[in-house]
This record gives C-alpha cells, structure tokens and sequence, in this order.
C-alpha cells in the first residue's frame, strides 16, 4: 500500500489540519493536531481526509476560475483543467505545485510535513491559552500510532515543555511497536465504536480484538483513559451494542462514557479529495435517542459525559 | 451664560410627565424616544433639513413629528441657528486659516460612487440626500477624515455630586464667586449656579406632579409610589440622597438635565455606577429600607431610560438602517478601587444580571476585568452573552498604565469609566473628548498609491511623495505613508483645535462643568479647559486593511515581483475588472493581520506605533495632548463608499475593516491567533481606546464548562496586553448571510457536539440543520 516516506523515517509528521482554540477536546483550551493516515475504514468518517497516510490534493469546484495555473506546473500531467474532478488521482504525487499557483485557493493541500521544530512552533503558539485553561495540546487524526515515530519525540518535547498532551485514538495499533510514543501521554480518548467483532469488522474494516486488548494494556499500565463512543443512527446505536458496550466497561470497572452524537458534517469534505467514502446519508442523531442512550448507561450505573468538556 | 438662560427657561417650562410603572421620574423632552435636537451645533441641520418631511413620511421606522412641530423645526429654529452654530463658527475658523483645501470631486468616480453607496445602502438613504458636497466639506475635509461637531463624550461627575446634593455644590460655587475672579470666571460661576437652581426647580415641577398624580391614583398601590417620587423628588437631587432609591433619583435627574443641557449626541457617560452607588445600596439592604427586589427593579429601569437615548445620525455614516443610533450612556461596573484592590461588590452583580435580563439594548455596558477579579464575577460578566451581545470587556491592566502616561495619577487611573463605546477615563474629572475625530488609514492609504490624491478627486489633498512605481523599495513606500498619515493628522489636530476654541468661546455647558471636578476651582468651563485632566483625540479606522493591503503590495510587488506597481495601480483603478485572479492572489495569497503570523504583523506593529507617535505629537487649546484610538462606530462603512479598491482584494464600495479587527472573512485562525495579533501591538500607547470584535458561536456559551473556557480565553488574551474585546454571538440571521454572501464569512466556524467545520464549506442541508439549532437553542449548538 502507498504510504509517505516520513512514516518510516519518523523525520516529519504529516498533518492534515491544525486547529487552535479547539474546546471540545479534552480539557480546557486546546490546540488539536490532526495525523493523516488511518488502518479504520469507518464507513460513516467525518474526516474522510484523514484516511490515506499520503498527501492529497483537495479541489473546490465552486472557486475554480478555469485558468488553469495549475496544469501548467504540474509536472506529472495530472491535471485536467477540462474534467470535473480535475486531478488524476493515479498519477498525482502530490507535490503541492499546483496549490502555490492556484490564485483561487480552488486547490488546497490536504496533508503538511512539518518537522518538529516547526510543528512545536505551532503548537507553542497558544500557550499561553493553555496555562490558563489548564489546557494543552491533542494528538488527533486519522490514527496518531500510525506516525509513532515522530511522536515518540514529539511527546516528550511537550512533556518537557509541561505541555499537557491529549491522544484520540482508535486503538487499532500494535502496543509493543508504539508503546514508547504513548509512554509520556497525559490523557487517552479512546473509541469504542461496536463490541460484536462482525459488526465491527463490517462497519470498519478490521476486527476489534485487539482494540479491546490495547484497552485492558492501557488501563493496566495505569494510563488516564477516557472512554467514548460514536453514536450513528443505525449503526452503533442499536440497544445490543449499547449493552455490549456496557458489558465491557463493567467488565473493566470503568465508571464513565462520553458520547459522541453524530452529525453529517464530514459529507463536504468526501468531493474534494474524490474519496471512495460512500454518501450515507445518515440523518443528525436525534435528541431524543441521544437521551434514551445516556438513560440506559445510566440505569447501569455508568455516568455518561455528552459534550466532552464543553 | 446664554447657556444657563436657556436651560432655566426649558427646565421652568417644558413639559414634565410620569409614565405608569415608572418608579423613577424624569424625562428628556416631551416624548418618550424623544430626541434634544442639538441645533446650536449644526452638524445635524443639513440632515435635518433635509428629513424633516421626509422622516415622517417614510415607510421605514418613521419618525413622530407633527406637522406643527416640523414647521417649527424648519422655519424657526434652524432659521435662527443658521450661521450661529459651531459648524459655522468651525468652518468660518477654518476657512481663514485656509486649512483644508476644497475637494474637487471627479463626476464620473462619484456617480459610481454614488450609484454603488445607493445600492448598497438600498431602501434607506442615497448620498443625494445629505447634499454630500456641504456635508463632506463641513464634517470629512480631505474626505478621509471627519472632524464632527459634536464634543461631548465624557463622564459626568455623578460621583463628585451624590454624597454632597447640588445645595451643597451651589455653596461651594458661590463661596467661588466671593474669592474676588475675575469678571469672566465670575460669570462662568454664576452660570453654573443658575443651572443648578433650574434643576432644583426641575425635581420640584415633577415632585408637585408626582403628588398631583397620586391624588388622582385609585390604585393604592400605585398611589403609595407616586407619593414617593413625590418625597425623593423634592429632597433629591437638592440634597444627598437617603438611601439606595433615593440615589438613583438622584442620578437620573442629574442625567436627565445633563442631556437636556447639552442635546443629544451628548455620549455622556454615568460613569463607575456600582462604585459610587453601593454606600447607599448596603445601608438600605441592611437596614431593610428596600429590598433587593426593589433595587434590581430600580437599576433594570436605570437602564431602560439610559438606553432610550438616541441619536440622530445620516444612514450613510452609520451604515444601519437607522437614523436613530444610540446616543450611549455607558454605565462601568467591576474593577479595582483607588488603591488597587478588586472593586466588585454584590452591586456589580446585580447590574451584569440586569442588563443580562433586558434583551436588545442599545446601551454601552462596560465591565472592568483585572487580574485579581474573581472568576465568579468574569464567568457572569460572560454570561451575559447568553442573552444579550451588549457588554463589553475591558482590561485594567493595560488601560491603568495606559492612562498613567497620559498623566493621571495612579489613583486617578484606576478610577477610569468607559465613555461611547471604548473610551477610557477618569470618573469625574476629565474633559478628553474622546471621539467624533477619526481619520481613515485606508484613505490616507489611497492618497500614498495615488501621489496625493483620492480617487475621487480630481485635486491634490495631500503632499507629493512622488509616483509609487519609482519606490524601489517596500521602506521607501512606508515612508511616503507616514507622509501622508504625518500631514493629514497635522490638519486634523489643527481642524479640531479650531472647532474646541469656538466652543470655548461661545458654547459653554455649566451645568455639565459643575459636576466635573476642577471647573468650579479654576472658574472656567470645561470646553475652556476647567477639568482638572484634559485631553483631545484622533481615531483611527480600516486599521487590517491597511496593515493586509500593505502586506499584499510587499509580498506581491517587492518579494516575489509577481507584478509591478504600475501594474497594482492600474488594476485597483479598474476595480479588479478583468483581473480577477490577481485579486485572488491579493485576497488567499498574502498574509493577514489576525492569524498570528508575523508577515502582516509586524507592519501591523509599524502602523501601530506610527499613528501613536504622530497623534500624540500635537497639543490641543486647552494644553491637552491628543490620544490616539482606534474604533470606529459604523463610520468605517463610509470609507467603504467613498474609497476605490484595496491592495489586499477589496473592491470598492465594501467597507473597510472595522477597530483593531481583522478584516472580513480573514480571521481563519481563530480567536486566539486574532489575540496574538492584537497583542503583540504596543497597547499601551493607545489610550484613546481601541478595539476588538470577535464572533463567538452559542454552543460556546451553553454550558458552565463554555463559559470557564471562554473567560480564560479573554483573561489570557487580557494578560498579553488586549485592552477591550467584545464579542457578538452569531444568530440565525449571521449564518443566512453568510449562506448568501460567502466571500465574507471564509473564516466562520461552527461546531456541532465536537465536530467542527467552516460554514461555508457544507452542503445547504447542513448549513440548514445548523441554523435551526441556533434558532431553537437546541443543546449540541
Ligand atoms: S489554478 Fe486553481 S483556479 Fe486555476 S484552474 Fe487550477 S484549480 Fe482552478
Ligand atoms: S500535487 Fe503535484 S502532481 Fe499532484 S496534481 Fe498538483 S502539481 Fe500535479
């Protein structure tokens, strides 16, 4: 599979985003890096984006002005000005040439290599949002394990630093392979999106054994994880796996689930980057099921969080 | 002394009423949203002129004004003002000076113009209306600048007058007088006490009334509070108020008479309320004389009558659909006292509720945040912005130094009110004119691309600094801006100077003066410079487009010479018409002020200390030094209309960045890059005040852990030395135009339960879904 050479090297990250004054989180005011790359093929991802562990170029039709500025840098011939889509997605290699002569912005750069000098720069930026918010920085994606490499320094520049760090993952990582990036991280929000291994292998990609392994090492190696779960209307709100779910955390004797409702707002960014994400055309979840849930959590005794830390 | 005449005679005859509900007497004029016109002044009367008849025929928000009342205006009063008014001394001053050259417009730039502010500002006012020439000449010399009539805006000294009653202060006046002054002091005085016994006779007038109302009342309810208007009216404001109701009487009638005394446009402002007015809240919640039910009503009517001030102002200035802007009384709570130590009280509180629980207001509210405020205090004063964008935050550690270089003692510093919108100053005894005298960096711009001149003009306004393509280097173009900026500020600080002495001379405002500490000791008025602090100003507008039209040229034309000067010029003259795509490198390509990125901001630190250093050069008539600001209060649309295309892709007619704000649509970093931005400026030398309006979403302020986030983000931003911010939550209405005019809102961010996105990047259908949370308040917005 084609993946970046700075996976293997660890030399540089590649990120897809940046968002600084990020509130929903972890605790207090947040910078949130987001890894490209993921080993999940959620089928209802919001960042689909985030998915292949290479540079790719988005294109905004509505702001394409036609002059094609970019056909003419692209080395590669992979730019049609005439076809919808624009980009030969096969043949792209993506340099980013195409980007810096877009007057329009019409291309944009979906993945940025930065080292860690540049990367921690960033991240500084808003310290002093962190220290007074008890705030710091979050390792998101994609899936952040996949670059373990550079995290593995990156993380204890941050510690040194006494930046408080934060890592959304999904689990999906060997524990023996990435354990010294995860060693000095503050806090874990880890995923749990279906317990039954079919439902997941069928909503994902890939059976879940080992993330619920990757789950009981974390916890025994006394590391602060906190549990959420991704409520998709239709997919992982069903009644079994909401008592599977339940099963699991008694079984670990976690006390605590945060909810993640969803909402189709990843469905713009499917065009751009011609992803093969299929449209589900899920509606928002609703109000009322997002309260029947945190009743039934409830009832078990397991006190449900339904906006992270806002 | 003509002033003192005047006021008796409107004070002994004017008609006083008391609506129902009312608990606390006295009004303005004989209507409810009436407005004091301020013909002495001028300025209004060529609008006014035109409007009367027109106002009241409009369909839009019509005026009240009967035809009798209109025949009056037209045919008596602006009649005799004609000539008489400061806008004709003002200009009379200038024109023998020769200061300002006349504009000779170019027809064909300003019927563009004209047809674009026209379409712009459809259904409300075209240019036509204001018989721009008189208007642009009188009020906007070399049209980026205006110097507006009005002075005004400062703090009425309630606190120097509560503890004593205006008995007390005529004593003091007339022990003045027996000090042997000279024959014009002397008069001031005597002026300043016949203002005080007309006010005396004012609360008597709606005393008697009060009493003649409860006689009539059935209601026992209602007659025991008329009975008491009646009481507090014939003790206050003669004497010291009492209590804690009687003191906001007290307040009122002063505030009441001050605005009939100086008309509106007056931008008085009450001041540190919660300060001067908690010895009487404690004593009457102790003694159990009111209750607190009682007091939270009085201070929520407080508000209501401070908001009902209005303004009359042309739509083509104030860009709203109004005539009617708010003629702000700002009201200041929260703190630190004389001595340094946190201020607020359960009174504070009790305001921040109150003006949470009224929606809509027109008013200023300013709260005061200091590093030892409490959290409780800075999470409410948040709060606030659940119902209601009004308030606005202010930072006393970097405005108290800021004032101690001006030259006000500590103690006097940290005893500063807010004045309009963001004007900071002593309580009580200072006449700084804060506002009225702005001057456009985006025109001064214009005027440095065009060697001189405007667009719009077809003569020189401003001194040649040779053509721009001869600049071999981005210095030398700086350079020729702070020429520029440099001659047209020496102007504006010599315009405003004459327009001050003819206040000085002939329009005088005792009652006012009396209240302000230092005018009764040096027996002069306050426009003659009896304050004990004075100041003047000059503000500045369009601060981001500048700073990012002259990132563009700097990157564009002299680092990656992806053009040409010539090239720059000939495409903002034609508008971008045809170039669309270098607008687009101008607009996504170049650094913008706000994102925390050093290649805008650091010419955002030039342009900064530049106008600082030029402004604060000059001294004023009544030997005060100029303040430098930067806000602006809808005037930037202005610029919008009468300036050509920007550097950094803005097209004409669209208005120019407001405040210290980052321009439209940039602010694609967030509010923390934007506060970063802000705060690397040298803050402290802009003492005039200057601010910053930010967006803040609803879903940020709906749970308790919202609001902690967002006061840590304010005080954060307050600790790298931000002096004001103020934030507006996006409605509904915001995210339906930004569905219509995308351009303008790039930088909108909105989340859903942890998602977050750019506005204008989703699908109508999600777009939809989001503005119906807002409206319904549903829990994940
Ligand atoms: S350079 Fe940009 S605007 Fe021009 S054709 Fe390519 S994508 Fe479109
Ligand atoms: S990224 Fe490079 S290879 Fe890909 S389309 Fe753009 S210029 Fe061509």
């Amino acid at each position: 599979m084609r993946r970046d050479e700075v996976y293997r090297t660890g030399s540089s990250a590649l990120v897809f985003d940046i968002q600084r004054f990020s509130l929903h989180d972890g605790p207090g005011i947040r910078t949130v890096v987001f890894f490209k790359g993921c080993p999940l093929r959620c089928m209802w991802c919001q960042n689909p984006e985030s998915i292949h562990p290479y540079r790719e170029i988005g294109f905004y039709e509505t702001i394409c002005m036609y002059r094609g500025r970019c056909a003419v840098v692209c080395e590669r011939r992979a730019i049609f000005t005439g076809s919808p889509g624009r980009i030969d997605r096969e043949t792209c290699n993506g340099c980013g040439r195409c980007v810096e002569a877009c007057p329009s912005n019409a291309l944009k750069s979906v993945g940025t290599y930065y080292d860690e000098e540049t990367l921690f720069a960033e991240v500084l930026k808003d310290r002093p949002f962190f220290e007074s918010s008890s705030g710091g920085v979050t390792f998101s994606g994609g899936e952040p394990t996949l670059q373990h490499r550079f995290l593995k320094g990156f993380v204890q520049r941050c510690r040194s630093a006494h930046i408080h760090t934060v890592m959304e993952t999904c689990g999906y990582f060997n524990f023996a392979v990435v354990k010294d990036a995860l060693s000095g991280i503050d806090m874990f929000l880890y995923d749990l999106k279906a317990i039954d291994a079919g439902l997941h292998t069928r909503y994902t990609g890939r059976g879940n054994g080992v993330i619920i392994q990757n789950l009981e090492r974390l916890r025994s190696a006394g590391a602060n994880v906190v549990i959420r779960m991704p409520l998709v209307p239709g997919y992982s709100d069903s009644p079994e796996n909401i008592n599977a779910v339940m099963d699991v955390l008694n079984r670990l004797g976690v006390r605590t689930i945060h909810l993640l409702p969803y909402h189709p707002m990843g469905e713009s960014k499917i065009k751009p980057i011609a992803s093969s994400q299929p449209y589900l055309g899920l509606p928002v979840l609703s109000e009322s099921k997002l309260e029947e849930v945190a009743a039934t959590f409830r009832k078990a005794g397991i006190d449900t969080v339904l906006s992270g830390w806002m | 002394m003509r002033a003192s005449l005047a006021l008796k005679k409107t004070l002994e005859n004017m008609s006083v009423y008391i609506m129902d509900e009312e608990l606390i007497a006295g009004n303005r004029s004989s209507k409810i949203l009436g407005v004091v016109l301020p013909v002495e002044r001028g300025d209004m009367s060529a609008v006014l002129k035109h409007y009367t008849g027109q106002l009241r025929r409009r369909p839009f928000r019509p005026f009240v004004i009967s035809r009798a009342e209109e025949r009056e205006l037209r045919n008596d009063i602006l009649r005799y003002w004609e000539g008489r008014t400061v806008n004709d001394g003002k200009y009379r001053l200038w024109k023998e000076h020769r200061l300002f050259k006349h504009a000779y417009l170019n027809p064909g730039a300003l019927l563009s113009i004209a047809a674009g502010g026209t379409k712009r500002l459809k259904g409300y006012t075209s240019l036509k209306d204001l018989s721009l020439g008189r208007v642009l000449e009188r009020s906007n010399p070399q049209i980026i600048m205006n110097i507006l009539d009005v002075q005004g805006h400062l703090v009425v000294g309630h606190k120097n007058l509560i503890n004593k009653g205006l008995g007390a202060v005529k004593a003091e006046i007339e022990q003045a007088i027996g000090k042997g002054r000279d024959k014009a002091g002397e008069e001031v005085l005597r002026a300043m006490a016949r203002s005080i016994d007309a006010t005396i006779t004012y609360a008597h007038r709606l005393a008697r009334h009060a009493m003649l109302l409860a006689g009539k009342e059935q209601d026992p309810g209602r007659k025991a509070q008329l009975e008491r208007i009646g009481a507090n009216c014939t003790w206050v404001p003669e004497h010291a108020p009492r209590d804690f109701y009687e003191a906001m009487q007290f307040l009122w009638l002063v505030q009441v008479v001050a605005l009939i005394s100086y008309g509106s446009g007056a931008l008085f402002a009450i001041g540190r309320a919660d300060q001067y007015l908690y010895p009487f809240y404690r004593q009457s919640i102790d003694n159990g004389t009111i209750t607190p039910d009682l007091a939270f009503g009085l201070i929520q009517e407080l508000l209501i009558k401070l908001s009902y001030n209005l303004i009359v102002i042309p739509s083509v200035l104030k860009a709203s659909a109004s005539e009617l802007g708010a003629d702000n009384q700002a009201v200041t709570v929260g703190g630190v006292d004389r001595s340094g130590n946190d201020a607020t009280n359960e009174l504070s509180s009790l305001f921040i509720d109150a003006i949470a629980g009224l929606k809509s207001m027109t008013n200023s509210f300013s709260i005061r945040i200091h590093k030892g405020a409490p959290q409780d205090f800075v999470t409410r004063a948040i709060g606030v912005y659940q119902s209601t964008s009004g308030p606005a935050l202010f930072n006393d550690d970097a405005i108290i130094p800021s004032l101690v270089n001006d030259g006000y003692t500590q103690e006097d510093a940290r005893d500063y009110a807010i004045i309009g919108c963001v004007e900071p100053t002593s309580d009580g005894n200072t006449f700084a004119t804060t506002s009225g005298n702005d001057i456009s960096l985006a025109g001064v711009l214009e005027l440095t691309l065009l060697n001189g001149k405007l667009g719009i003009t077809l003569n020189r306004l401003s001194p040649k600094t040779g053509p721009p393509s001869s600049f071999r280097s981005f210095d030398e173009l700086k350079e020729a801006f702070r020429v520029h900026l440099g001659y047209n500020i020496d102007l504006m600080a010599t315009g405003i100077d004459l327009k001050d002495q003819v206040y000085g001379e002939g329009y005088h405002d005792p009652f006012v003066s009396m209240t302000i500490d230092g005018c009764i000791e040096h027996a002069m008025d306050m426009t003659q410079g009896g304050a004990r602090y004075n100041f003047a100003s000059i503000t500045a507008r369009g601060f981001a487009t500048t700073v990012n039209s002259l990132a563009a040229i700097r990157k564009l034309v002299f680092e990656e010479k992806k053009l040409t000067m010539k090239e720059l010029l000939r495409i903002l003259k034609r508008d971008f018409r045809g170039h669309d795509e270098l607008r687009n490198l101008m607009s996504n390509k170049s650094p913008k002020f706000g994102r925390d990125d050093d290649g805008a901001d650091d010419i955002a630190v030039w342009l900064h200390s530049t106008f600082c250093d030029l402004v604060k050069s000059h001294t004023g008539t009544r030997h005060d030094t100029f303040r430098p600001g930067f806000f602006s209060y809808g005037i930037h649309v202005f610029d919008g209309i009468v300036l050509g295309a920007t550097p950094d892709g803005r097209k004409a007619g669209e208005p120019v960045s407001n405040s210290l704000s980052p321009a439209n649509g940039t602010e694609t970093k967030g509010p923390t890059a934007a506060m970063k931005s802000v705060g690397k400026l040298d803050n402290l030398r802009s003492s005039n005040g200057s601010s910053l309006n930010m967006r803040l979403t609803p879903d940020l302020l709906s749970t308790r852990e919202g609001l902690y986030k967002i006061a840590m983000l304010v005080r954060t931003y307050f600790s790298l030395g931000g002096m004001h911010v103020q934030f507006n939550v996006v409605s509904s209405d915001t995210l339906r135009e930004a569905q219509k005019h995308p351009d303008q809102y790039k930088d909108l961010i909105v989340r859903v339960s942890g998602y977050t996105a750019y506005f204008v990047d989703l699908g109508r259908p999600v777009q939809d879904d989001i503005i119906s949370r807002i409206e319904f308040g549903s829990s994940g917005m």
